[in-house]
């Protein structure tokens, strides 16, 4: 397992995850099952993003063909448990049989949209018309996207129904030349459904009218009495007929239904693949356009041991930021020791920059284009991020104890490739133990084949096997400058700069203290005992 | 003149809704259907909501069956066109699966393609049965006809349709004169005048689609009423009044007694606004007071009521005499025309 669900959720990567949009059902089930690729799948990896750095630049060249490729994938819809259905002997419905038609209608425009990309899609990408499902669910031709069962079927469809039509035309024919008779005979007027209705009070004629051997009472209330024509014995015969074609026609259609099925469930597996096909490509182009979105590049796939970042970007926060009119300060960095460490200013981003190398690396191996300028990396067994637990605290532990355990569970796994990412190392306990500790667990992963990165406030923490970072902060800026507590994280330099193994960490607790506003006796005395000491 | 020519080809959306149960609307929309097939009219068949149940469980009498004629557009649902077992049924070419789903499966649309009974159906909300008309058409369907309802919750009906026929009867009442009444009534909330077009009128219409309730004074500014319940905010309102009110407009319902405050406490001419005529909740008598008292309604969305179809006959056994139903409905519902399509005439 690559992240642990802590890491995922401290990572934000959900939250990257949910840019990623699919079109198809077909798409976000393909996006729901992906995983992140292990270390020894370097190969596909490295594959699969190059097919998405290549459809990103075809997305920016053909614009109008993935418009028209999006316009197609939205229409499409999961008619996969039909088929299955089907080849496991199932018989479609007429409405299964129209999704059907439709589906491969859609696969035919997608085929050809997809043939004037200049790209070879590779098969697992690539749909192909399915001419033998066109001639099955079109038979006349018509290229209509409705369906019916229609009467071309078989032979004796056609003659079932034309028979039944021919005997209707002839039924209502004999109906209204005794309703144009009746009318003559009697002066009264039929409703246009061949009913006669008089009112209870021209008894008289209601007397004529049930003596009549044509007429036939259909209903009577107090007010009124309701007749209809007396059918014949011609009439009476072709009703008869009727029946039976009826009983013929729902026979005849439910064994073309299972024909058609047959037919279909012959060709099966090759429609489960296009269904395939469809969440693949849509799963590729979504890749590409969170790519564009961001403005991302492929990640150098290495076997170099380090992790290389120039100008990268958290996704996540680089959202929010735009989201307010701010713009995202980029970070480089170039982690090439087992345990790099960071120092530097309060709110100078070390948790984001932490953060940022940790989510960059998640998505390479969940083979996505990383926003960056330039990222190269070895692929991890594990990343893991350790940075105030909130639920674990919940859960009854401290920070510490919340710390320590996760810790715990990362040592466990040293003897892998690892990105481990700490963000301000034992700062729950006292300094003088957490400093102990923190020594102890560096020593450790100094011999381990690991990549670490700990963001520390404590002094003497760096030594010769260690890479040393730190942050520029608001070093060379002048106090006047800074006036509003706003203004300090306008003016933070979040640059991480390599620094000299044997310097200390930098002081400027004190001085974001009075730029935040603490009284100046406060401050005075802080400043006073820190001389002193 | 037959139903037919009041409605076709000034329509194209038309919505048959009933008074109560079993006054008669199917059998008023079998007798538009003929009309309309003798004419040569496609027609496009939609429901709203119903589960195309024959038999109304209610009350258990026999909902007649609609039968159409070849070539008509229906609106129905999945289940009823996978089923191949009903030999009755007119054959269906499907035109297409909607993503509307009911209980009864996905709403589809199709085409009959041989004249036979079929089970019209529809989904719920009014933005979607506009659209589904709005399918038909494109199928080539000339007229729509919304087998519609009074009922609050499926109210839609009306509001997307052009024309409306009110089905009323019997069944309403146990009286001729309370059927009469209650008919003339509801005649009379849905006769209430559209919202004036304009300056101010916008700002009422506004204050409408947001559901809040408020006053619009003469050079349109609004003061809010925030009230928990419709019911109370009469008084609320009676005390927010003044010289220059225009519109008093209602979020909820408009109730007897909380209009009776406002009208009592009324310093100029303003007019009472709410969405439409299923928001009045006030009976007979007190309308008249009300309206003695110079209460003017407004709504935002008007129903045009084409005709009234009339049936004497209830499912309970009781009847009134054809003639004279129809007659006094004729005489005392003035401009709107009558018909009785059980009997005809």
């Amino acid at each position: 397992m690559l992240m642990d669900e802590r890491t995922k959720k401290l990572l934000d990567f959900e939250r990257v995850l949910a840019e990623l949009h699919p079109i198809t059902p077909f798409g976000i089930k393909c996006k729901n099952s992906s995983r992140f690729y292990s270390s020894h799948k370097k190969q596909q990896l490295e594959e699969e993003l190059l097919r998405v750095e290549q459809i990103k630049g075809l997305i920016e060249l053909q614009a109008t063909t993935f418009m028209e490729l999006k316009a197609i994938l939205r229409q499409v819809k999961d008619i996969r448990r039909s088929v299955e259905r089907c080849i496991m002997g199932g018989v479609l419905s007429t409405v299964e049989l129209f999704e059907l038609k439709n589906l491969g209608e859609l696969i035919g425009q997608l085929s050809k949209a997809q043939s004037r990309l200049q790209w070879k899609l590779p098969t697992k990408y690539r749909l192909e018309e399915l001419l033998w499902l066109e001639q099955l669910l079109d038979p006349d031709k018509t290229g209509l996207k409705t369906f019916y069962l229609y009467d071309s079927y078989s032979e004796e469809l056609t003659r079932i129904r034309s028979s039944k039509q021919r005997l209707e035309h002839e039924l209502d024919r004999h109906k209204r030349q005794w309703v144009k008779s009746i009318e003559q005979e009697l002066g009264v007027t039929f409703r246009v459904t061949c009913e006669l209705s008089v009112s209870k009070s021209s008894t008289e004629l209601i007397q004529k009218l049930k003596s009549h051997p044509m007429l036939q009472l259909t209903n009577e209330t107090y007010a009124s009495t309701c007749f209809r024509i007396k059918p014949d014995e011609e009439m009476h015969k072709i009703g008869a007929e009727l029946e039976l074609l009826k009983t013929e026609e729902a026979a005849e259609e439910a064994s073309i239904l299972e024909r058609l099925s047959r037919s279909i469930a012959a060709h099966g597996e090759e429609l489960l693949k296009s269904m395939d096909a469809i969440g693949e490509f849509d799963l590729l182009m979504a890749k590409g356009y969170l790519a564009i979105g961001q403005r991302a590049v492929r990640p150098m796939l290495t076997d170099k041991g380090l992790m290389q970042i120039s100008d990268g970007r958290n996704p996540v926060v680089e959202a929010e930021l735009k989201k307010r009119g701010k713009v995202y300060k980029t970070i480089s960095v170039c982690l090439d020791k087992a345990v790099t460490l960071i120092t530097g200013a309060n709110m100078g981003g070390k948790t984001v920059s932490l953060k940022m190398m940790g989510l960059l690396a998640a998505m390479a191996h969940f083979g996505l284009l990383v926003p960056a300028h330039y990222m190269e990396l070895q692929l991890y067994d594990f990343i893991f991020l350790s940075a105030g637990d909130e639920q674990s605290i919940d859960l009854g532990l401290s920070t510490f104890g919340a710390e320590m355990l996760g810790i715990r569970d990362m040592l466990s796994r040293t003897d892998e490739r690892g990105l481990v990412l700490v963000d301000e190392l034992a700062r729950g306990t006292n300094p003088h133990e957490g400093y102990a500790i923190s020594f102890s667990i560096i020593d450790y992963l100094l011999h381990k084949p690991c990549t670490a990165v700990i963001t520390t406030h404590f002094d003497g923490l760096v030594r010769h096997e260690t890479k040393h970072l730190q942050v520029n902060g608001l070093r060379n800026l002048s106090e006047e400058l800074i006036s509003t507590p706003e203004l300090i994280s306008e003016h933070m330099d979040y640059t991480l700069i390599e620094a000299d193994q044997s310097s200390d960490v930098p002081k400027d607790a004190i001085r974001i203290s009075k730029l935040m506003g603490i009284p100046k006796e406060i401050i005075d005395k802080a400043e006073e005992i820190m001389k002193n000491s | 003149m037959n139903l037919i020519d009041l409605i076709y080809p000034q329509s194209k959306i038309i919505s048959i809704v009933g008074t109560a149960k079993n006054v008669g609307k199917t059998v008023t929309l079998n007798e538009i259907i003929a009309q309309s097939d003798e004419k040569g009219i496609v027609l496009g068949l939609i429901s709203t909501g119903r589960d195309g149940e024959r038999r109304d469980v209610l009350t258990s009498t026999e909902k007649p069956p609609i039968y159409v004629k070849r070539g008509t557009i229906i609106t129905t649902v999945e289940s009823v066109v996978s089923a191949g077992d009903k030999l009755d049924h007119a054959g269906i070419e499907i035109l297409s699966v909607t993503d509307y789903t009911t209980p009864m499966g996905r709403v589809i649309l199709g085409r009959a393609v041989s004249d036979g009974y079929v089970e019209i159906s529809g989904p719920r909300s009014s933005a979607t049965i506009r659209h589904m008309c709005e399918e038909m058409l494109a199928y080539g369907a000339q007229l729509i006809l919304i087998d519609g309802s009074l009922d609050r919750r499926a109210s839609a009906a009306p509001y997307v349709s052009d024309g409306t026929i009110l089905a009323t009867g019997a069944a309403l009442a146990r009286g001729m004169d309370a059927v009469i009444e209650k008919t003339a009534h509801i005649v009379r909330a849905y006769s209430v005048p559209k919202l004036e077009e304009g300056y101010l009128g916008d700002i009422a219409l506004d204050i409408i689609d947001n559901g809040r309730t408020a006053l619009v004074d003469s050079s349109g500014d609004i003061k809010y009423i925030e009230t928990q319940t419709t019911l109370q905010c009469g008084e609320l309102i009676a005390e927010s009044l003044e010289e220059t009110t225009e519109y008093i407009v209602l979020s909820g319902s408009a109730t007897a007694e909380s209009l009776k405050t406002m009208l009592l406490s009324r310093k100029s001419n303003a007019k009472i606004v709410i969405k439409d005529a299923t928001r009045i909740f006030i009976p007979p008598l007190e309308y008249m007071q009300l309206q003695k008292l110079g209460m003017e309604l407004r709504v935002a969305d008007k129903v045009n009521i084409i005709a009234i179809t009339v049936n004497p006959y209830s499912p309970d056994g009781y009847y009134f005499e054809p003639s004279e139903l129809l007659g006094r409905i004729r005489r005392e519902i003035q401009g709107i025309p009558a018909f009785d399509v059980v009997q005809g005439g």
